[in-house]
């Protein structure tokens, strides 16, 4: 297990979380976006409720649930945007 | 020129960042905090940017616009933190040399700069704060008008 996942939060996922930045422990050998979510959804319920609007960036790019992840990557959860 | 930026967006610096001898045309859009939302009254706005991404964001805007309307010169500023009503969040600057290809510019500019910059706002008034019911985020390209 790999815990050095670090995950920026942004908007209201910052609020409901506490925090502008959260450190995670992912089982996988291989972990891809879909664990990432499994495992800051366990750890902050609140997060889980608004879940079907979140986007993840890698990196700085908007990617799917099927990506793979590394602790070196930049990661963060996008709420709806709301720009402008 | 692209900036996000703590500080109050200063309309003639905008403006004379896209003057060029060889336009005639400049459009400029300002989004501005109004007083009052979906919820009611408000009076003032908390904007919050993943600032790395939605410079990224900004500056293929700035590209796509630039080569697609052939434009002399682009400016976006964003504005984040707290702000009060009437004052200036967003300032997008164009110019080129007829006006049709200024205002198709800027459309396109805060069009996409909307669905594309990951940026967020709070509304509040004096009773309440909520964030702003947004749109998905979309990769900058998508936006093609």
């Amino acid at each position: 297990m790999k815990c050095n996942f670090k995950v920026k939060l942004f908007g209201s996922i910052r609020e409901a979380a506490q925090n502008k930045e959260v450190t995670l422990c992912l089982e996988a050998d291989h972990p891809t976006v879909i664990d990432l979510k499994a495992s800051i959804y366990a750890a902050y319920p609140k997060i889980a409720q608004g879940s079907a609007f979140l986007m993840v960036a890698v990196n700085r790019k908007v990617v799917d649930d099927t990506t793979k992840i590394s602790p070196d990557d930049e990661i963060a959860l996008l709420p709806l945007v709301s720009g402008g | 020129m692209i900036k996000i930026t703590q500080e109050p967006i200063d309309i003639s610096v905008v403006t004379a960042s896209v003057a060029d001898e060889g336009a005639g045309a400049t459009v400029l859009f300002l989004g501005t905090v109004r007083d009052h939302g979906d919820n009611g009254s408000v009076s003032e706005m908390y904007y919050e940017a993943y600032v790395d991404m939605a410079q990224e964001a900004m500056k293929k805007i700035e590209q796509e616009a630039i080569l697609r309307w052939n434009l002399r010169k682009f400016t976006a500023i964003h504005r984040i933190g707290t702000q009060k009503v009437g004052e200036v969040s967003v300032a997008i600057a164009v110019s080129s040399e007829h006006r049709k290809e200024a205002f198709e510019a800027c459309k396109y500019a805060i069009d996409t700069l909307k669905k594309t910059a990951p940026i967020w706002k709070k509304e509040i008034s004096d009773s309440s704060a909520r964030w702003v019911k947004g749109v998905k985020l979309e990769d900058t390209l998508d936006g093609h008008v």
